[in-house]
């Protein structure tokens, strides 16, 4: 599923991956914060609920969750969507979005949006002064800086879950080798620190936007 | 795969800021609304729980006053009943003293009448058996009415030891 717009290709089975996922993220969150009590909740409620606690508590060491809840909840929607976005290349016959540079590139630029955003918001149009700083001929350096920002973050993501992805396909598809490789149990070695690996991504992605976020807040 | 086209960076953000508007309008709100309401419903049970133990403590220190008060006044009472009831004793004592020295006074005057009156009735006999023996004396010579007077003359000059 390829469809071609002028001298650029778009590849119809990455946004379908990607749809999955949103789909997937959203039922999932839906359904577990069905009947959400303020009293004694389910166990889906609290699974929620402690992804919530973990990220306010994340959160809380460089801006206030309730004050800043598009924030806040957009770190959320991050971390969900990636974490299942990771997982859905474990799925036969899916792949992950995010083995797509296409997304994590996406997803970099509105993370390197972000930041930009909330620094003007927090300090005004003087917050780019302080890529002058401390003295105007670290300008350069300052820019590389935070342009490897958006950079990072999208290889990061994508070159962590290509290679999972990838070995798993070897894995799948080189069957004698991994059998005297160790069979079974390497397999499931590998399956294990992929899942891990999943899991790392997707919280590394959200601590680092919220991390550059925030030093955007409290910027000089 | 590590080819980025525009179109399609456009199409994954929309995709994924269309999840975040999903799930902030309707997926986030019920839970971040019950983790919302129940810390501040622990958060009003401990200040009711603080308020329910300030007033027990309140309540406490009335009663201990009320306590201390009460024997106060019972020590005050009983010290009361103890000081009227020696003055009472006292008092019984001092009239039983007074009466004792009034009786003791009764009988000496009483003593002293009856002395009196034996003396007075010793003196009269003490007259007529002198009288009667003047007249056995000087039957002839004197009439008995002088003689009398002059008998009762000696007599009261008669010293009658006390």
């Amino acid at each position: 599923m390829t469809w071609h717009l002028g001298p650029y290709t778009i590849d119809g089975s990455l946004v379908l991956y990607t749809w999955i996922a949103i789909l997937l993220t959203a039922g999932l969150v839906s359904w577990l914060a069905r009947g959400a009590t303020a009293g004694v909740p389910g166990i889906g409620q609290s699974l929620l609920e402690s992804v919530f606690q973990f990220i306010a508590d994340l959160a809380k060491v460089t801006f206030d969750p309730e004050k800043e809840s598009f924030l806040y909840e957009l770190l959320i929607t991050l971390f969900l969507f990636l974490l299942i976005s990771n997982f859905e290349g474990m799925i036969p016959s899916l792949h992950s979005p995010t083995a797509n540079l296409n997304l994590t590139a996406a997803l970099a630029i509105a993370v390197f949006v972000l930041i930009q955003w909330y620094g003007v918001r927090y300090h005004g149009l003087g917050y780019f002064k302080h890529f002058a700083k401390p003295f105007l001929p670290l300008l350069p350096i300052n820019l590389v800086e935070e342009l490897s920002k958006p950079l990072t973050l999208a290889f990061r993501l994508y070159g962590n879950i290509l290679v999972g992805e990838i070995f798993m396909g070897m894995v799948a598809r080189f069957r004698l080798l991994f059998y005297f490789l160790g069979g079974f149990v390497a397999a499931f070695v590998w399956w294990g620190f992929t899942a891990f690996v999943n899991v790392v991504q997707a919280f590394i992605f959200m601590v680092l936007t919220m991390a550059y976020v925030g030093k955007a807040m409290a910027e000089e | 795969m590590i080819s980025l086209s525009w179109p399609q960076l456009l199409i994954e953000l929309i995709s994924v800021l269309l999840l975040f508007a999903f799930l902030r309008a309707k997926a986030f709100p019920p839970i971040v609304k019950a983790m919302r309401d129940r810390q501040e419903r622990i958060r009003s049970d401990l200040e009711t729980a603080e308020a329910r133990r300030k007033e027990a403590e309140a309540m406490k220190a009335a009663l201990e006053a009320e306590v201390r008060s009460v024997r106060e006044r019972a020590d005050q009472v009983l010290a009361r009943a103890k000081k009227d009831a020696e003055d009472q004793a006292r008092a019984i004592l001092e009239e039983a003293q007074r009466e004792s020295k009034r009786i003791l006074a009764e009988a000496e005057v009483e003593i002293r009448r009856q002395r009196e009156e034996v003396l007075s009735s010793l003196r009269a006999q003490i007259v007529e058996i002198s009288l009667s023996v003047a007249e056995k004396i000087l039957r002839e010579r004197l009439d008995s009415q002088a003689d009398r007077r002059l008998v009762d003359e000696f007599v009261e000059r008669i010293e009658v030891p006390q």
